[in-house]
């Protein structure tokens, strides 16, 4: 959670840019057509969305026995595998692994789990150079800023941004050519993975049968990290872990999918074990550090689903507030549906995050769209169920959602608040919907409209055309 | 450390244990099966060379080591190509390409199996590699590239060109075929799917971000 982060105000001033307006809408539209192409070419997707729900509930089901079968493995093939309680430990972690390799400059590639522990500034901190190398990220660190997507973390910067940060801070030439901006940051970024002698890697599954790390990527990044530096750290939530090659390629199938809309990503790399005898690169020390950071109380309560995640970003492309609000507005680490989910379990310190799933309008678009099945709108109500009955939500809104309850339980009730409603309200409405409400409601109408209810309720209409229209 | 690991899961095996339903069983062989997208053997190759043509893998079937010779001098010749990292592969031994380069003037070969640091600064500087492919998919139209003495990582992820021979005989049908634990023997492998490539700015898509910026394959058949 970014400190002191002003939910309407980061949200008001989403709105009113219009670039950002534009880059959202193009990006999410545009990979949502492509996922629903690609997704096409698997026959009937939504078997697949079945049998991957069924491996993500195994594996959470079995996650001690998974995890101690993925660390003996990584054990035997000359491995260390590290255990984190929470953000402070796996900093700690890594930290002491780079100084006990004596590492001075660190190459990463893109782990969402890294932004969650912070570690960057930490790695900076101890005097250990850190580089960011997907490209997005690398823009970003440059400029100070943050990521907006799971996937594409740089959507909110425009070409011309690019151009004069890159003008700037790497003194190049002013172009605003994407290709160009890509070969400059190529060039500058060539010399950090040679020189590099740490790599950190975000793992996106780990199988347990093998001791194998999956890392998916489009830029060969990764694949550089992997191959160059002596010493390797890979990080992950401890939820990452599935049994057997088999469920790779299952998951596989729908991830990429889901994610991006092609088959699979330029580089898929699996890594079974530090560099063997005879070969002359790859890591010669291999590192897992594995996260709990309160996912085990996750698991323990009502929302151990949302551990299924496979961090695809559908979810994002299809949510009507991200489109519209962006990834930075939330002022999460991880934005959209999932992360108004997770964010208030996984950050639970931050009073602000409690009320990330408001920010929904539970439409159900990520229900249809997630491949691991999420029923992410049932937590999204369950969560605002929280906040009512046991929280700090005030005295006056639970009184009133109490109240409507009542009212809602019963036919004869409805139809009488109604009635009453709609005497209430018709002063204060024009052409149908009330715009302001005299206090304590005017905070709910500051931000909708509320429409005023039908002289003629739903119910009276379908009983006299029996169902039919007009 | 040993402590670290169980207090860790022991949190979870508590976790678990407060949840009364037992967790669902893995799907059953038949319906790994069901998830399988290529089962015909016979057109491997098309499904192959269509899709990595979409992936813009410049693909170039060839009919006889002779042909294959031929027409990957003639490549490295289009493509001003100066200096070469070939990997001591037994395949490509057994094909005589270093024979068929050494006959093109003012290109330098390079063997990368010398010593790491001799790799590093060649891998990094060459302008393209050479190296053949463990496998393929024709499921996605991917090569399958593994870490071994003779292949190290570098060679196929540096240089800005990659050139990958592929005889047809290694095209396997769908990732369920590949993904098994007798192929993660090997400490690194990679599916490579297209060129590297990066579209973060403004959605723009552009071939070469960190990787190859241009893949060449030979499919031997
Ligand atoms: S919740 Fe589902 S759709 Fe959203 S990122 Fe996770 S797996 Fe993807």
């Amino acid at each position: 959670m970014i400190p002191s982060h002003n939910f309407k105000k980061s949200i008001r001033s989403a709105l009113e840019n219009p670039h950002l307006q534009n880059a959202f809408e193009e990006c999410t539209t545009r990979r949502t057509q492509r996922v629903i192409d690609s997704l096409s070419q698997l026959g009937d997707p939504d078997s697949f969305r079945y049998l991957a729900q069924k491996i993500r509930e195994y594996s959470i089901g079995h996650l001690d026995e998974l995890l101690r079968q993925l660390a003996d493995n990584l054990e035997s093939l000359g491995a260390q595998v590290h255990w984190a309680q929470d953000a402070r430990q796996a900093r700690e972690i890594i930290l002491d692994i780079a100084r006990r390799h004596d590492c001075h400059l660190c190459i990463k590639s893109k782990s969402m789990t890294s932004e969650e522990i912070e570690l960057t500034p930490t790695l900076t901190a101890a005097g250990i150079e850190t580089v960011e190398t997907d490209l997005g990220e690398f823009i970003l660190q440059l400029d100070d800023d943050r990521p907006s997507h799971i996937i594409t973390p740089m959507i909110h910067k425009s070409r011309q941004e690019v151009a004069a940060l890159f003008q700037n801070k790497l003194r190049s030439q002013y172009t605003e050519e994407p290709a160009e901006l890509t070969a400059i940051a190529r060039q500058h970024l060539r010399e950090k993975f040679r020189q590099a002698d740490l790599g950190i890697v975000g793992v996106n599954f780990a199988v347990a049968q093998t001791g194998s790390l999956v890392v998916v990527e489009n830029e060969g990044n990764a694949r550089l990290t992997i191959s160059r530096p002596p010493v390797l750290i890979g990080l992950m939530g401890m939820e990452k872990v599935i049994p057997s090659p088999r469920d790779l390629a299952v998951l596989l199938k729908l991830l990429v999918r889901s994610a991006v809309g092609l088959p699979l990503t330029s580089y898929t790399n699996i890594i079974t074990g530090p560099r063997k005898p005879g070969e002359l690169d790859g890591p010669q020390h291999l590192y897992l550090v594995i996260l709990d950071n309160r996912r085990s109380e996750i698991l323990a309560g009502p929302y151990r689903d949302l551990l299924h995640c496979l961090r695809c970003g559908a979810c994002l492309n299809v949510c009507p507030v991200y489109r519209k609000i962006g990834g930075h507005a939330y002022g999460s680490v991880y934005p959209g549906p999932i992360g108004i989910a997770i964010t208030p379990l996984l950050d639970a310190t931050d009073r602000q995050t409690e009320f990330l799933p408001e920010l929904c309008s539970l439409c159900g678009a990520c229900l249809d769209r997630c491949p691991a099945r999420i029923d992410l709108p049932h937590f999204l109500i369950q969560h605002r169920r929280d906040l009512i009955t046991h929280r700090r939500s005030s005295l006056l809104y639970k009184l009133i959602l109490t109240a409507w309850t009542w009212f809602y339980r019963s036919p004869a009730r409805y139809r009488f608040s109604q009635k009453w409603l709609r005497r209430l309200l018709l002063p204060l409405a024009r052409r149908g919907w009330v715009r302001h409400l005299p206090p304590p409601g005017f905070h709910w109408t500051a931000v909708r409209d509320l429409p005023l209810p039908k002289k003629q309720l739903f119910r009276d209409l379908w009983k006299k055309t029996d169902g039919r229209l007009s | 450390m040993n402590t670290q690991k169980e207090v860790f899961l022991q949190h979870i095996r508590s976790a678990l244990l407060s949840h009364k339903t037992a967790p669902a069983p893995l799907p059953t062989d038949q319906e790994y099966q069901s998830a399988r997208l290529v089962n015909n053997q016979a057109d491997l190759t098309d499904r192959f060379i269509r899709l990595a043509r979409e992936a813009k893998m410049e693909v170039y079937p060839v009919h006889s080591p002779a042909q294959l010779r031929d027409e990957l001098s003639l490549l490295i010749q289009r493509l001003h190509l100066k200096t070469i990292l070939l990997a001591d592969d037994p395949l490509l031994a057994s094909l005589a390409i270093q024979t068929a380069l050494q006959t093109i003037p003012h290109l330098e070969i390079i063997s990368p199996s010398i010593d790491s640091d001799t790799l590093v600064s060649a891998a990094f500087t060459s302008s393209a590699a050479i190296s053949a492919a463990a496998l393929a998919l024709a499921e996605t139209g991917s090569l399958v590239l593994t870490a071994a003495p003779y292949h190290p990582r570098l060679l196929s992820v540096a240089p800005p060109v990659h050139i990958c021979i592929l005889p047809a005989s290694r095209l396997l049908p769908d990732l369920l075929d590949l993904l098994n634990p007798e192929n993660f023997a090997t400490s690194h492998l990679t599916l490579v799917s297209s060129p590297s490539k990066t579209a973060d700015i403004e959605m723009t898509l552009v071939y070469g971000a960190h990787g190859p910026i241009t893949e060449h394959l030979f499919l031997l058949e």
